[in-house]
Parts: C-alpha cells; sequence; structure tokens
C-alpha cells in the first residue's frame, strides 16, 4: 500500500515536471529566437535599410562568388553590417567574418576594423 | 523468438531499401540537412543530424535510421491496432509494409519521414482517446505531447498540418482550456518567429509557396490525387479514407484537407507520405473497410510489386559525387568553382569550399567545374580532366 500511494506521488511529481520541462524549453526557445530578431530588427523596422541590406548582399555574394545559404548577418550597426561567411562542406567548414559598409558597399575582413 | 525473427526481416527490408537509396548520391535536401545548413526547417532534426557529421559512412548511417524507422513503425500500427482482428492487424502490418510511400521514401534522409512519423504518434494519441483508461493517461501526459507537437514543429514546418489532431488530442485530454491553448499555440508562434529571424527561410518559404501558381488548378488537383493514391499504393489510400470518412474522424479529415491544399500549393515528390498516418489512422478507426482483410493485401501487394517495376530504378552515381571524388584527390589547397545552377549535393561531396564561377576568382581555385559554359577557365593554367560526364579543368 505504502508502495503504491509512492507510485502515485512519483507520478503526480512527473506530470507537474513534465509542463515545468514544457515551459523551461519554450522559453529557452523564445530567448534564442528573439536575440536574432533582435540583431535583424533594423531590417523591420527600416524598409529603406531592408532594400539597401538585400541588395548590398546579393551584389556582395555575386562578386564573391559566395552561395547566399552560408551567409549570416551577424550585426547591424550604422553603415556597417557585420557578415559571416561559411562554406559548408563534410567536414570542418571554414568560415570568415566581413564587415560590409552599406553606403559604399565596400567588403572589410573583421579583423581590419 | 518469432517476433524476433519478424523483426530481423522486417530490418533486413530497411537496410535493403537504404541501400538502394545511397547508391546514387545525396539530394540536394539530404545534403542541406546532413551539413546543417540553415534553411528551410527548423534546426532540430537537422542540427542532430550534424553532430555525426565527422564519422565514416555518416550519410548511410543516417539512411539506414531513416528507413529503419519508417519501416519498424508498423510495430506502432500493430500496437495502434490491437482491437482489430490478428488477420486485420496482419492485413494493416502488410498495407503499411507495402505502401509506396514506405518503399520509395525509406533511406531518404528527409524531414517529411519524420514529420510522417511524428504524424503517426499523434493520430495514435488521438485514437488511443477512445480507451477506458484515457482520463488516468490524458492529464498524465499532456505536457509530454506539447513538448513533442513543439519538437515537431522545430523538425519540420509541416508539422502544422496535423494541427487539427492535436487540438483533437488536447480537447478530449480534457485539461485547463487556456492551458491547452498555450500548449498548441505558443509552439506554432516559435515556429513562425523562427521564420520571421532566418531571412533565408522566410525567402525559400515565399518560393515554395508560390511555385505553382503558374500551373491550371485541375493539374494540381491532379498531382494531388495521385500523390494521395501512390501514398498508400491506392487500397490503403482508398480504405484510409473511407475509413476516416465513415467513422467521422473529423480531425484527421481536417488534417486530411490540409495535405491535399499542401500539396496543391507546394507539391515536391517526396510529400506524399505526409497522407500515410491519416490514412491508418483511418482504417483503425473502422475496420470495417478491411472486411475483405485478405483480398485487400494481395491488391497492395500486386500494386507494391507493379509500381516498383514500373519506377525508374536509378543504379548510378550522381555527376557531383563522380566529379568529386576526382577532384578530392588533388593535393592542391584551395576553393572549387562551379559555372551554373547546382545543389548542396555539390557541397557535400566536396572536401574543398565551394564557391560560384566568377573569372576573378581562378587565382584562387584548384577546380573548376564548367556545368554551363565558363569563359576564360583554358587561359587560365587549368587543363580539362577527361571520360568525365562534366566539364571539370583541374589547375595545371
Amino acid at each position: 500500500m505504502e508502495l503504491h500511494n509512492e507510485q502515485i506521488l512519483r507520478m503526480e511529481n512527473l506530470k507537474h515536471k513534465q509542463w515545468h520541462i514544457f515551459w523551461i524549453t519554450t522559453l529557452v526557445v523564445a530567448f534564442a529566437i528573439l536575440l536574432r530578431l533582435w540583431i535583424l530588427l533594423p531590417l523591420y523596422t527600416d524598409l529603406t535599410m531592408r532594400n539597401r541590406t538585400q541588395a548590398l548582399i546579393q551584389a556582395t555574394a555575386k562578386r564573391e562568388g559566395w552561395l547566399l545559404s552560408g551567409l549570416r548577418i551577424e550585426r547591424i550597426e550604422g553603415d556597417s553590417i557585420r557578415l559571416l561567411y561559411r562554406s559548408y562542406i563534410r567536414g570542418e567548414d571554414p568560415q570568415s567574418c566581413h564587415n560590409l559598409h552599406t553606403s559604399t558597399g565596400k567588403l572589410t575582413p573583421c579583423d581590419d576594423s | 523468438m518469432r517476433r524476433f525473427l519478424v523483426l530481423i526481416g522486417i530490418e533486413g527490408y530497411a537496410v535493403l531499401l537504404a541501400l538502394y537509396r545511397g547508391l546514387g548520391g545525396v539530394h540536394t535536401d539530404e545534403a542541406k540537412y546532413l551539413l546543417d545548413i540553415p534553411y528551410p526547417h527548423p534546426p532540430l532534426a537537422r542540427f542532430i543530424l550534424n553532430l555525426t557529421e565527422s564519422l565514416p559512412y555518416n550519410e548511410l548511417r543516417w539512411r539506414i535510421i531513416f528507413a529503419s524507422l519508417l519501416v519498424q513503425a508498423v510495430w506502432l500500427v500493430v500496437c495502434m491496432a490491437k482491437k482489430m482482428s490478428p488477420e486485420n492487424r496482419l492485413t494493416l502490418c502488410g498495407l503499411w509494409i507495402f505502401s509506396a510511400s514506405v518503399m520509395f521514401q525509406s533511406g531518404t534522409i528527409m524531414m517529411a519521414v519524420l514529420t510522417a512519423l511524428q504524424g503517426l504518434i499523434f493520430v495514435w494519441l488521438l485514437l488511443d482517446a477512445g480507451n477506458t483508461k484515457y482520463e488516468i493517461r490524458n492529464t498524465n501526459i499532456a505536457g509530454w505531447v506539447a513538448l513533442f507537437w513543439l519538437a515537431s514543429l522545430f523538425t519540420a514546418y509541416q508539422a502544422v498540418l496535423y494541427l487539427p489532431i492535436v487540438i483533437a488530442i488536447f480537447w478530449k485530454a480534457k485539461i485547463n482550456p487556456i492551458h491547452s491553448v498555450l500548449a498548441i499555440g505558443i509552439p506554432i508562434l516559435l515556429a513562425a518567429m523562427y521564420v520571421a529571424s532566418n531571412p533565408l527561410a522566410a525567402a525559400s518559404f515565399i518560393k515554395a509557396g508560390g511555385q505553382n501558381t503558374g500551373l491550371p488548378l485541375f493539374d494540381l488537383i491532379q498531382v494531388s490525387l495521385m500523390s494521395w493514391l501512390w501514398a498508400g499504393s491506392a487500397v490503403l489510400s482508398v480504405a484510409g479514407l473511407i475509413g476516416m470518412l465513415k467513422s467521422k474522424q473529423w480531425a484527421m479529415l481536417f488534417s486530411f484537407v490540409l495535405v491535399f491544399a499542401f500539396h496543391i500549393t507546394s507539391y515536391r515528390a517526396y510529400y506524399p507520405i505526409l497522407f500515410l498516418p491519416l490514412l491508418v489512422g483511418g482504417v483503425i478507426a473502422c475496420p470495417w473497410v478491411l472486411r475483405k482483410s485478405a483480398l485487400l493485401l494481395a491488391m497492395q501487394i500486386v500494386i507494391a510489386v507493379y509500381v516498383f517495376a514500373h519506377t525508374e530504378l536509378a543504379f548510378y552515381e550522381t555527376g557531383a559525387r563522380t566529379v568529386m571524388r576526382q577532384v578530392n584527390q588533388l593535393p592542391r589547397q584551395g576553393t572549387v568553382l562551379i559555372a551554373g545552377g547546382f545543389g548542396h549535393g555539390w557541397q557535400y561531396e566536396s572536401r574543398s569550399p565551394i564557391l560560384r564561377y566568377r573569372p576573378s576568382l581562378l587565382s584562387k581555385a584548384k577546380a573548376v567545374v564548367c556545368l554551363e559554359e565558363c569563359p576564360g577557365v583554358s587561359g587560365y593554367g587549368f587543363y580539362q580532366i577527361e571520360n568525365i560526364p562534366q566539364e571539370v579543368w583541374i589547375r595545371k
């Protein structure tokens, strides 16, 4: 009888814990996504900035031979966009960091800044 | 012992299907998942696939795992059909094993396979609601169901097609309605936010949604009907739909309509499998459809053999694999330039970074693959390799 009560208690605990796990997972996922959205916020709030960034990134990718799927916007600061380019291959993927100047369209390695 | 032998036999079938799939090469979408290229789907499954990237036989391993999951899911079907007679249960297992979508999508490393399996679990949870013990069980697992719903949406967006089933599960669970709304709605909101945070995913979403806009509606409906028939090798397709209609399984029917509408807007050859869990659910909900079970199973096997015999089987490897095997043997460091349109399969086969062909990048390149004309390469110290399906140039 004692064992039975213990089992019920354990099931009750598990019942509560599953919701805790769900809410904690949800919060972690939401936090990670909100961080990304915060970085991209200028693209959502400023139409001119969005169009210009899109055109600049496409032109740069074409010039450098990059695949758009390997590009990631790391930061948008004033007239500069920090881009991370990753060449997806088998094994370790080579990565490079660049600053793209929105006014001039010039691309410089992150190390130079 | 008998069950163990059946398990081994089914596993042999799964491995054979996986090996067959592995003969050709990596499909562009498979490469996208294996390399964890961040679009269009959320990261959960592709992150897991990418963890074993450096291990040998990575592609084959995942093919066998995916094929095994799909084929061995027949045990879940057995569990779902526990109220049926042994004869009907055996027939249903045969209908699953000999479904065209199981035969031809086993061994593909595609998210649609995982989504279909997740759909099967949702259908199981829904149909299990009829059990007398459900009242106790539902409250105990609602949180896990919510977590599984979140995981399904973060495996592939197509899980949303099973939304009516998930709503029905929570509805029958009789938990706090606010709790239910949040448990169903927040994962969808998070998936939508993920799309917004990933411009590439958003762009591919828009592209996929509009890919069929130029086609006549009649053609699209015809393709979607064929896809439904293909999913269950016609026999399970028809029996499953009749079962859903006769048993008035509205949640499954709504999901069926959503999957059908999804085919109309964004048909791909690997989406028919999304019908499969609904068809199995339809048969289980209305075992009456299996009253001539022996005949149905015989017809299913005949159709499966016919489909298999009339399908163009590809026993040759892709151009990407052939070319990159040669290029990977080059000792020189440098990039590989590719002129023309190419899929992620080329990246998967390559050991060197791949860039789009630009004459100004020739100085960095160790090899150039010309899928279309690439001007300037011959005058830049490259020589062309012979006896290879594509035009490939190697630095001298």
